[in-house]
């Protein structure tokens, strides 16, 4: 099949894109109905991005939603199979917006691998996260985190009960104010000038290595610190640029564990992809597997300037109401045939065309 | 060339001296003194462009991102706590968030208080980390006329030097965070414009901690 008088707008051709990309590396497609038990996300509501949901109650009095999510559902559904399932989908999900009232519906792709995930997939998921990013813009940004970098270092006595507002003030890089919280919670020196490094590094990942590897206090800090260590050699290796690490990146510490990462575009002011390992979502399903994936929000790419598609068409015939329809279907078809684009109208206003066929017969 | 970095400055007294330590710290755009209703001014040797917008509305546009960055009190922030990046405090507009009621006010804590405010989410936070039952008024200016007329029990909202309160024969009761002007960053200008704000935040952290 070939398509070459589609225009694909922007939105659609990274779509495509992508999905050229997850088929080549093995992911299969996953398809899920529009509706779920509402159950699924009473339950998870934390980890969704937004915790609205529209909900409805079905013919048999269950609440039911549309979905906010799509990995809960794959997740939910995959019967563990031996090995790893690699799967991707493409679905409308209903959800807010940040910052805006009213619900929206946002068409997101996404990949997941659920499973044994090893060294190698975590490698491959975050290489094609970043394809997925280049496949739309080449001035993209992807960044990493590890959720166990920053769980180890916070196990060092900083007290549970600031844990939650240290990590917000991680994630808004406001270093003074968490120096204060951590003064007057009497972490010690060290814990504290480790934690005010993490905060404020944003670096290439390369470069970050070095910076990171002094901070390092227990055993499970190396644990993470030589995954990123790994991972960076490997995406030396598929040659993937614009990795950087930071600590800012930060996702609910329930549901997520080791590497976390977000995807930047120039010219969009919201992250326009998400991702992480999130092992532990699995544990609370009773799953005993690990699990990596991101989501890719096709809905931010409206905020790329000159997406606008191109309406313009090869041929305009113009018509009035003495010109008889046969001359009109006679010109249409031809112009059709050759494969070109026409338009028949009785009104060349607002039609922008390369040629303009008069079969006008008044006046 | 570079990109240029936007910033939006809060309108008003507090904006002015927030410019000048921009200035102090070589990013100096002159045409910004003249006295004329231009809204934007840019310096394309510096590579910053500076506009003016209503307070309130700064961390609005640092977070979606019109501009990249912005000074906002940190009373905006944690009333609408926007999705972005606070890379200093500028240790100036420092002010408190309180609540304060008629001087003779005793808090029966067998009724709901009754709080006016502008800042309805701040006075959740507070009343709700000390388990108070409370229904909130919300207003959007002249707060301290509402207890006097018992519209309210007490009002949550900004106090500077009390002089207004004291005027009005109210007093501030307890305080329930410090606030201060912060300089915000947008999440994603962070990072593309990376070594631009890193350097700018770092010369501005450095002149306002001395």
């Amino acid at each position: 099949m070939q398509y070459k008088n589609v225009k694909l707008s922007k939105f659609e051709s990274a779509l495509f894109d992508m999905r050229m990309l997850f088929e080549q590396y093995g992911y299969s497609q996953y398809k899920v109905s529009k509706f779920e038990q509402y159950d699924l996300y009473a339950k998870n509501k934390a980890f969704l991005v937004s915790d609205n949901v529209l909900t409805f109650t079905d013919t048999t009095g269950h609440l039911m939603a549309l979905k906010p999510d799509v990995t809960l559902s794959i997740v939910k559904n995959t019967v563990r199979e031996k090995g790893l399932s690699k799967l991707y989908y493409s679905e409308n999900v209903y959800r807010t917006h940040q910052g805006s009232q009213g619900f929206k519906e946002i068409m997101q792709t996404g990949l997941e691998c659920i499973g044994e995930v090893d060294l190698y997939s975590t490698a491959e998921v975050l290489m094609l996260a970043a394809k997925s990013l280049k496949a739309v813009s080449s001035d993209y940004i992807l960044d990493i985190s590890h959720m166990g970098f920053i769980s180890a270092l916070l196990s060092e006595n900083v007290p549970a009960e600031i844990t939650k507002e240290l990590l917000e003030l991680i994630s808004q890089k406001n270093s003074a104010q968490a120096e204060s919280l951590l003064m007057e919670a009497g972490v010690s020196e060290k814990v504290k000038d480790a934690i005010l490094a993490l905060t404020s590094l944003y670096m290439p990942l390369s470069e970050a290595l070095s910076s990171i590897e002094p901070l390092i206090l227990n055993n499970n800090m190396q644990v993470a610190f030589d995954e990123l260590k790994a991972i960076d050699s490997l995406m030396r290796i598929y040659g993937t640029e614009n990795l950087y690490l930071d600590f800012s990146v930060i996702n609910d510490m329930r549901y997520y564990n080791g590497i976390i990462f977000s995807g930047y575009i120039k010219g969009i002011s919201d992250k326009v992809l998400s991702g992480g390992r999130y092992d532990n979502l699995l544990k609370r399903m009773k799953k005993e597997a690990g699990a990596i994936g991101f989501a890719f929000y096709l809905d931010t790419l409206e905020q790329l300037v000159n997406t606008s598609a191109d309406t313009s068409v090869d041929i305009l015939v113009i018509y009035d109401d003495r010109t008889s329809p046969e001359k009109v279907i006679d010109a249409m078809e031809k112009a059709v045939s050759q494969g070109k684009t026409a338009k028949a109208s009785k009104s060349a206003e607002n039609i922008s065309s390369k040629e303009t066929l008069d079969l006008r017969e008044e006046a | 060339m570079a990109d240029m970095i936007n910033v939006a400055l809060p309108k008003g007294r507090l904006g002015e001296k927030v410019y000048d330590i921009f200035e102090k710290c070589g990013f100096e755009c002159p045409s910004i003194k003249e006295k004329n209703r231009k809204l934007i001014f840019e310096n394309k040797e510096k590579g910053v462009r500076y506009f003016w917008v209503k307070p309130s509305d700064v961390a609005i546009y640092v977070e979606r991102g019109a501009a990249d960055i912005g000074v906002a009190g940190k009373d905006i922030l944690l009333e609408y706590s926007p999705d972005v990046y606070e890379l200093a405090d500028l240790q100036m507009g420092k002010c408190r968030m309180a609540v304060a009621g008629k001087k003779d006010f005793r808090d029966d804590r067998t009724r709901t208080l009754k709080v006016a405010t502008k800042f309805p989410n701040i006075a959740r936070t507070y009343y709700n980390s000390i388990s108070r039952e409370i229904d909130i008024i919300k207003l959007n200016g002249s707060i301290e006329i509402a207890p006097i007329l018992g519209l309210s029990d007490v009002i949550v909202d900004i106090v500077e030097t009390g002089k207004t309160l004291i005027e009005n024969d109210l007093k501030p009761f307890e305080t329930i965070v410090p606030i201060s002007a912060r300089l915000i960053s947008n999440k994603v200008s962070f990072k593309f414009k990376n070594a631009q704000i890193t350097e700018l935040a770092g010369k501005i952290a450095e002149y306002c901690a001395e």
